[in-house]
């Protein structure tokens, strides 16, 4: 099976990221710009898994699973502020949380 | 090592201060100023551990692709900063004694004794990066010191200004030891530099710049008065008369060994601001009303004297460079911590509600009278040693910068008399107010005395001090490392050297090199 | 050998009595009586007078060529040479020079201040501050000796700051008293002038001779050419001028008799204000080759003679009137040595303390009986009441205006002698028309205090005359009597003993030289000022109103001294405070402290700006990253050369 060139895979990643780039500037529920920031993790770790194969260098593999760790983390905290949030005001329009302004 | 234990028995005494119940004066004085008193005793042995270097300490730290090290010592350069520190900390801990919020005594004293350890350790540092971490550790007690224990608006505004200034000049003298490390890669001063002419200039820039607001040096000294007059008087004591001189000790013991040239590049300029900060400052001085400010300008004008000194690039004017640089510490500290007395009495610092007080306080007044006297440079005090020796070696090498600073001399005696006349002598004006104002207490004529006593033994033995000063290392270094470098800037100075000695002046000139033959070879 | 021996000790016994009986006074003072402090004060200065006598007769019998002494300390076998300064190439050690130059003012100071410290045990006997007066006047005779016995210029400049702090704190005694403390003021900052002078002179000499030790320049003084050692002449003259109250810086010294009358009589009389005289006559070996300096040595003391005199002739204040008069004869002594003529210089210094001295001990004794009054207004008729005084007044008023045979005769006439001897026939004029104006205002004075009818004033008289107050009174009239019999025709006592301390130079001629000429013309013109005060004050005629009335101009700038005070004030005190006070008030804190909040300031407005964008949105500040991320990139590429840095080729 002929191996797609290197740049598909890039491709496709620029496109995810772009989606969760507009997806986390555009939406207001915190749950909705999660997920985006999801999409943006998941473009990286694609461009990093395709580099891997492409150089033939493991390193680009490693830091994908680091990735993968440092998101759940991320997304475990950022639940739980959610949820806080949400306990608190009913609401989860993250426009409205504007009260931490400098 | 001994070196070790006068930097760091301040701080040892601090933290063993925290471990006494702060209620407990007795015991907190006793072992703070027992400290203190310990500190300048055992410094007092560096005096005859040896001539050229008493005491030095060079341990490995970081090793990477530079390197630093723990690198202390104790030469002639640095001796008598070193004792300055050490008598004005004991004699202004004591002097804090008197602190009238009784229950913070002992953070007040943990952090005047924090603060002499970061003055030791500028003052015994031979590495760049533990110089320039002591020099922004200084800040901070004095900053807690301004905020916490003066009670006032104005000094926790005074605060700020000195944290700001100083913050900046520190950061700025960082990018200077950055930029020179980026060259040798590493922080301990290299004895012979090969930078090139345009980097070194700007090193130097940077380098005189911090050392020019901590002095400070006219234009740079906006956070001065603020500071001087709103800080509790053993602070400003500590700040004015050892603190000040830590700029002038960078120079001593780095900028100018470092880069010679780019220093006679950048001399024109700073012997201007010195002479401007002179005449500035004693005109300031004259014009002010406030005794402490009064006193702040003065010391802008005389440590401005300090930098013609060292900028004259004379081999008499720089080693008297370092007798003013004590003379003066001694001096601010008595002025500062006799004013502190009389604030503490009448509740004001304003002079013209003073007057007469020598009816009441005679002691105190002939006291002042000294202190005054030798900031006024009369002869045969301290004052007069260090100012008569600057002026007489930079006279040859910069005759119109020294004739103005002489104009300075004069108006020093117009605001010394006006602050000793104003407060001791005249009609009685305080009233009602102050109906009887105590004369001095035996703890305040017995810290005052030994500032005193230095003052009058500096004044008629200054030889003492300057042989314990390796002339071959301050002047030698400033003077004739340059003059034989070919294309320097100094080469006009030596052309006009030789103009001169054309004019008949020959003997002076094979004297000179006589003396410094006669140092070379000892 | 027990003489070197004592050449050796004593002078730093003479110098170090006074300081010791200041030290154990200001220590001990306070537990013991009052009248301990005064005798311990008196007995340091006996012992010093009694002490400079042996050395002086013991220097002066030794053959000339050893008359001059250098001491110093520590002594040869010291390790250690350079006592005071030693940074090479400058080195200054403490060294001390008695010659007959030296001895002179030693026994002056310690002799004229010894009867003036006995004179102030009952004079000042009503002050609160009984002892620390007496400190003081110690302190002055150690700073006096000192500047008379050092052996180099900065020893000396140590002993002329010390006097001018021990007048400006004697000045200042009453410190209770507005006068009295800018007075004070005003002698210190004028004299810290002179200092400056002295020290540009000093700044000269190390340039030009690499010591500041009297006896290496003198030694080689001609190896600076002759413009330079103008120069020093010049600053040397600025330092005299200060101290010794000639014009330009005189204005201190009337100003100055705020000051107890005893510190009049000795530092604003007879010893401090000579020290100009003793400079001078001290670097004779610069001035000899400094021909420009001396000249303007000269036509400084003539003209300071001529104008403090005409000054005297309308004042009222009966010390004011002794201060001019002492600018006066100062102005003499300056004229003579600056012509040359040390010893005759030296002569007049020495009657004129006996003189002035008995003077202002004999206005002491009126001002201290008629409770503190010093206006001759309110005087008169006081030669009945107080005999005493009007008898030393009388013999001082003699010696001063120089009748044969009181010593002021021999004195003044040595001068004006000298000056016809040494060509200087503008100098000699003035000198005898101030003979003249000399004697109209001493004998107004005279006249005013203790004739003229009857008592003026309203004060009642107080208590009489103290011993200790009428015994140095009488020794000094029995001085002013004899003191200038030393040098009569034929017979000069006084150049022999100073020969050795100007054995370099050449114009030292003795003084037993008369002119009936010049001796006719200042007795003449004496007679004409004694003839003017009597016919105007003693004479009930219309001429003193019509006078008044047609000299009213020049009274009026003779009763302000020629507005010099005034002058100043305006072209300096004024300026200088103005400027000062406006840095202080405005410059300081609005430019200098507002350049730096003006950056503060700017700071804290820039970032109000940025925190305007900053309004807590999130995903406004993911679009800030995002601009950040794309701006970062942008810029990599573009600085990293395109494509290169995505790895094309």
């Amino acid at each position: 099976m002929q191996i797609p060139p290197v740049a598909d895979y890039l491709i496709v990643a620029a496109a995810l990221f772009v989606v969760g780039v507009v997806g986390f500037l555009v939406r207001r529920n915190p749950i909705t710009m999660l997920m985006a920031i999801e999409l943006m993790w998941n473009a990286g770790n694609l461009a990093f898994a395709a580099f891997a194969r492409s150089f033939g260098d493991m390193s680009g593999q490693v830091f994908v699973f680091i990735v993968i760790t440092v998101a759940a983390a991320e997304a475990a905290i950022a639940l739980a502020i959610v949820v806080m949030v949400f306990r608190r005001r009913r609401d989860a329009d993250v426009d409205d949380i504007s009260v931490m302004r400098g | 090592m001994l070196i070790d234990t006068v930097i760091f028995l301040p701080l040892a005494t601090a933290i063993v201060l925290l471990a006494i119940p702060r209620t407990a004066h007795n015991a907190l004085k006793g072992v703070a100023l027992a400290g203190a008193v310990a500190t300048f005793a055992l410094s007092l042995a560096f005096i005859n551990l040896g001539t050229s270097v008493a005491a030095d300490q060079n341990v490995p730290w970081i090793q990477t692709l530079w390197t630093a090290a723990y690198h202390v010592r104790v030469d002639g350069v640095r001796l008598f900063f070193i004792l300055l520190t050490t008598l004005v900390a004991a004699v202004s801990i004591w002097g804090a004694f008197s602190y009238d919020q009784p229950e913070r005594l002992r953070g007040y004293l943990c952090l005047l004794l924090a603060f002499e350890t970061t003055l030791l350790g500028v003052f015994t540092a031979a590495d760049l990066l533990l110089f320039y971490i002591y020099w922004d550790l200084m800040l901070i007690p004095v900053f807690l010191l301004l905020t916490g224990f003066s009670g006032t608006a104005e000094a926790r505004r005074a605060a700020w200004s000195y944290l700001i200034y100083n913050g900046a000049g520190g950061l700025v003298l960082l990018l200077g030891i950055v930029a020179l490390v980026a060259h040798t890669h590493t922080f301990e001063p290299a004895a012979t530099l090969s930078l090139p002419a345009r980097t070194a200039w700007w090193i130097f820039a940077a380098f005189a710049l911090a050392f020019a607001i901590k002095t400070p040096l006219f234009p740079f000294h906006a956070w001065m008065p603020p500071t001087y007059t709103f800080a509790p008087a053993p602070v400003v004591a500590l700040v004015s008369g050892v603190q000040s001189k830590a700029g002038l000790f960078g120079l001593l013991a780095f900028a100018l060994p470092l880069f010679p040239q780019a220093a006679h590049a950048w001399a024109p300029v700073l012997l201007i601001l010195a002479t401007a900060g002179i005449l500035y400052g004693a005109l300031a001085a004259i014009g002010e009303q406030d005794v402490k400010t009064l006193v702040g300008f003065s010391s802008l004008s005389h440590l401005g004297l300090v930098w013609l000194a060292l900028f004259a690039f004379d081999m008499t004017s720089v080693p008297a460079g370092i007798l003013m640089i004590v003379s003066h510490g001694l001096i601010a500290a008595a002025l500062f911590l006799l004013l502190g007395f009389i604030e503490e009495r009448t509740g004001t610092r304003d002079l013209a509600r003073f007057g007469g007080l020598a009816w009441q306080a005679p002691r105190l007044a002939v006291f002042l009278l000294i202190a005054a006297m030798a900031a006024l440079g009369l002869p045969g005090l301290s004052g007069f040693a260090g100012e008569f020796l600057i002026l007489i070696g930079s006279w040859q090498t910069q005759p119109v910068f020294t004739a103005l600073a002489l104009v300075a001399i004069v108006l020093a005696s117009v605001y010394m008399l006006k602050l000793f006349q104003g407060t001791m002598h005249g009609p009685q004006r305080l009233g009602q107010a102050a109906p009887s104002v105590r004369d001095l207490r035996p703890r305040e004529l017995a810290l005052v005395a030994p500032l005193l006593a230095g003052i009058v033994f500096l004044g008629v033995w200054p030889a003492w001090l300057n042989d314990r000063t390796p002339s071959q290392v301050t002047a030698a270094a400033a003077v004739t490392r340059v003059g034989g470098v070919p294309d320097s800037p100094h080469a006009a100075h030596t052309a006009s050297a030789a103009r001169k000695a054309a004019a008949g002046l020959q003997m002076q000139t094979a004297r000179r090199a006589d003396g410094m033959v006669a140092e070379a070879g000892s | 050998m027990m003489t070197d021996t004592f050449a050796q000790t004593a002078p730093f016994t003479i110098l170090f009595l006074p300081l010791l009986g200041m030290l154990v006074i200001a220590v001990v003072g306070p537990r013991v009586h009052r009248a301990a402090s005064a005798a311990i004060a008196n007995l340091a200065v006996l012992g010093a007078f009694a002490l400079t006598v042996a050395l002086a007769l013991d220097v002066w019998h030794r053959p000339p060529s050893d008359q001059v002494l250098t001491v110093t300390y520590p002594p040869a076998w010291a390790a250690h040479q350079q006592f005071w300064a030693h940074i090479p190439p400058l080195t200054v050690s403490f060294e001390l020079r008695i010659d007959g130059l030296s001895l002179a003012w030693m026994l002056i100071v310690t002799g004229v201040g010894f009867l003036i410290h006995l004179y102030s045990v009952g004079y000042m006997l009503d002050s609160r501050w009984y002892r620390t007066f007496f400190a003081y006047m110690n302190l002055f005779i150690f700073a006096m000796l000192l500047l008379v016995m050092a052996g180099n210029f900065l020893w000396l400049l140590v002993g002329w700051g010390g006097v001018g702090l021990a007048s400006y704190l004697l000045i200042g005694f009453d410190m209770h008293r507005p006068a009295a403390v800018a007075a004070a003021r005003k002698a210190l900052i004028m004299n810290v002038i002179g200092d400056v002078g002295i020290m540009l002179a000093m700044f000269l000499l190390f340039a030009h001779f690499g010591s500041l030790s009297y006896k290496e320049i003198f030694a080689n003084v001609t190896a600076a050419g002759t413009p330079a050692l103008n120069w020093i002449g010049i600053w040397l003259l600025l330092g005299a001028v200060a101290k010794s109250a000639q014009l330009p810086l005189h204005t201190w010294l009337p100003d100055a008799m705020e000051g107890p009358t005893p510190v009049s009589a000795l530092i604003h009389a007879a010893t401090m204000v000579t020290a100009g005289v003793y400079l001078v006559a001290r670097a004779h070996p610069i001035y000899d080759h400094a021909p420009a300096a001396a000249q303007a040595v000269a036509v400084v003391g003539c003209a300071t003679a001529f104008f403090a005199a005409t000054i005297g002739c309308v004042q009222y204040d009966i010390k004011r009137v002794l201060a001019y008069s002492t600018m006066s004869q100062i102005g003499y002594m300056v004229l003579a040595v600056g012509v040359g003529a040390y010893a005759a210089g030296t002569f007049h210094f020495i009657t004129h303390a006996f003189f002035k001295a008995l003077l202002f001990m004999a206005a002491g004794i009126i001002i201290h009986n008629l409770g503190g009054e010093q206006d001759i207004r309110n005087m008169g008729g006081l030669a009945r009441r107080l005999p005493f005084a009007f008898w030393a007044f009388l013999v001082g008023t003699l010696a001063l205006c120089g009748v044969f045979p009181f010593s002021g005769f021999f004195s003044k006439d040595a001068i004006l002698d000298q000056l016809l001897v040494l060509h200087h026939p503008v100098l000699w004029a003035f000198g005898t028309a101030t003979a003249a104006l000399t004697a109209y205002y001493m004998f107004r004075l005279l006249f005013m205090t203790f004739f003229t009818g009857g008592f003026r004033g309203k004060a009642q008289t107080h208590a009489g005359t103290v011993a200790s107050m009428s015994v140095p009174v009488a020794l000094l009239i029995g001085l002013a009597l004899v003191g200038g019999w030393i040098v009569v025709p034929g017979h000069d006592g006084l150049t022999p003993l100073l020969r050795a301390a100007f054995a370099d130079t050449g114009t030292m001629a003795a003084l037993d030289h008369f002119s009936g000429i010049v001796s006719l013309a200042a007795l003449g013109a004496g007679l004409v000022g004694f003839v003017a005060a009597y016919l105007l004050y003693e004479r009930p005629s219309g001429l003193r109103p019509t006078l008044r009335r047609s000299l009213q101009p020049v009274r009026n700038l003779l009763a302000n001294a020629y507005y010099v005070d005034a002058t100043y004030h305006w072209l300096f005190e004024v300026p200088v405070l103005t400027l000062a006070s406006d840095i202080a008030r405005y410059l300081d804190p609005e430019a200098v402290a507002g350049g730096a909040a003006a950056v503060a300031r700017t700071a804290t407005a820039a970032g109000d700006a940025v925190r305007l964008w900053e309004a807590g949105y999130v995903r406004r500040y993911g679009l800030s990253m995002l601009v950040g991320v794309v701006i970062v990139l942008a810029l990599f590429l573009y600085l990293a050369g395109g494509t290169a840095a995505l790895g094309g080729r």
